[in-house]
């Protein structure tokens, strides 16, 4: 059987406890994803009397890592944020839309699951390594870069199965010493042709219950985790550039001014944030892959084009002058009396230019061609501040 | 086929069945599996036996 990639599905939730996993029941209408299990294998390089390089692999440290790209729309890139960054108290409620607020932190640990044909992996312990927002053809997409302690997505049988009443199957510990980890009581994989609906995962770390049931499978027959039937809550439209206004100004407080209206925005050709964790593997005894994922120094930055019309921004640059950056999304309208509306709100509190070009091309306007470092703004308190307006509860963050 | 109930607070559209309310049932075709919704099983008819026992 053949798979088409457009069936396959992204699915996110929070993890009440970080590093436990969960079904994840927020689909996400996916672009693109390079989540990859690197399990590191190698040649087995020891002396064996071989004039050949070796006649085996072995296994090095675990990584688990990759991209998630989405078209970002105000609910979706909710849960982005959530990965990366803390979210405060919600505020609002359902017919004027809920506020979120995200504050450099601790993201959110997340169970996540991709489909790939009738089969699911399912990721747990997912943190947001790496948040970029940039537009393509007016739309807003969102590339999270993430990784995580651990992945389910097929093993084998250690023990034969044999018929008639089978409640329990128990899994190989060639690919780890807990190969049930990421499994959660109500999954349903498949042994053979039979899906089993799970009712315990023990914590033995290789054995899984189910109820009385009929199958017949040999040990080292594949076990799956069978895929979800993906359910949207809305598909709704991405943001995009043409609904974005951008201050940029001396302070946080004029560039929120400046993002007010579109008179007094600064008109930007493209615009690219992007948003570090610079998470640490952190790799311990007693775990294959990292143990734990550490949040290190964060750090951002920006980009921005836009027509030159002096060299105001050279001087800038070239005096490291302190600006900042208000960045204003906005989405469809909420209330009914379109009095609120769904909103990202990016503030970059004190920026710097790194560099600033304005390249000459024959037949072509000049631009202002701006790398910006986002910095930590004593005054302001902080570096960067988030707001979400969406249809989304807090409770689902 | 079986019926599912949407136990999410959301009204979900499910690819090739529809929008299904949240807390509302709909038929879904063989091998649905998604953790928002939930099988009902018909309830089931009471044994006359048991009916007797019970007298």
């Amino acid at each position: 059987m053949n798979y088409l990639a457009d069936k396959s599905y992204l699915a996110v939730k929070p993890e009440a406890t970080p590093g436990t996993p969960v079904i994840p029941d927020n689909f996400i209408p996916l672009i693109s994803e390079s989540i990859r299990v690197n399990p590191n294998i190698s040649a087995d390089r020891r002396f064996k009397g071989l004039t050949w390089k070796s006649d085996d692999v072995v296994r090095g440290t675990r990584l688990i890592e990759g991209d998630l790209v989405i078209h970002a729309d105000p609910d979706s890139i909710g849960h982005m944020l959530n990965m990366v960054y803390e979210k405060g108290v919600t505020t609002g409620s359902a017919p004027v839309g809920y506020t979120h607020p995200f504050t450099v932190g601790e993201g959110k640990h997340y169970s996540i699951e991709i489909s790939r044909g009738d089969f699911a992996q399912r990721i747990w312990g997912v943190r947001g390594e790496n948040l970029k927002i940039a537009f393509q053809d007016n739309k807003m997409i969102a590339t999270l870069s993430i990784k995580a302690l651990g992945q389910f997505n097929t093993a084998s049988l250690a023990v034969a199965l044999t018929g008639v009443g089978m409640t329990s199957a128990v899994l190989k510990q060639i690919y780890d010493t807990r190969p049930t980890d990421g499994l959660v009581a109500g999954d349903v994989i498949r042994i053979g042709a039979v899906d089993i609906t799970l009712t315990s995962v023990n914590a033995d770390g290789v054995t899984v219950g189910f109820a009385a049931t009929d199958v017949t499978a040999s040990i080292g027959d594949p076990v799956f985790l069978v895929a979800q039937t993906p359910s949207y809550s809305a598909i709704v439209e991405p943001l995009y550039l043409g609904n974005t206004l951008v201050g940029v100004a001396a302070t946080s407080a004029l560039a929120d001014t400046a993002a007010a209206t579109k008179a007094t925005a600064t008109p930007c050709y493209n615009l690219a944030m992007d948003f570090k964790n610079n998470l640490l593997d952190a790799i311990a005894s007693g775990a294959t892959g990292a143990a734990a994922l550490l949040n290190q120094v964060r750090e951002a930055s920006a980009e921005i084009s836009r027509l030159f019309e002096n060299p105001t921004q050279y001087q800038k640059w070239i005096e490291y002058v302190k600006q900042a950056i208000t960045m204003i999304t906005k989405g469809t309208y909420i209330k009914s009396d379109n009095t609120t509306w769904e909103q990202l709100t990016v503030k970059l509190h004190k920026v710097k230019l790194i560099s600033n070009e304005q390249p000459l091309d024959v037949g072509q306007y000049l631009f202002d061609k701006q790398k910006f470092e986002a910095l930590y703004d004593s005054v302001d308190g902080k570096a960067i501040e988030v707001n979400l307006v969406n249809r989304t509860a807090g409770t689902e963050y | 086929m079986a019926k599912y109930k949407n136990i999410s607070s959301r009204d979900l559209w499910v690819p090739g069945v529809g929008t299904i309310k949240a807390g509302e049932s709909a038929e879904m075709p063989e091998g649905f599996r998604n953790a928002n919704f939930k099988e009902e099983r018909p309830a089931r008819k009471k044994d006359p036996e048991e009916s007797k026992a019970g007298e």
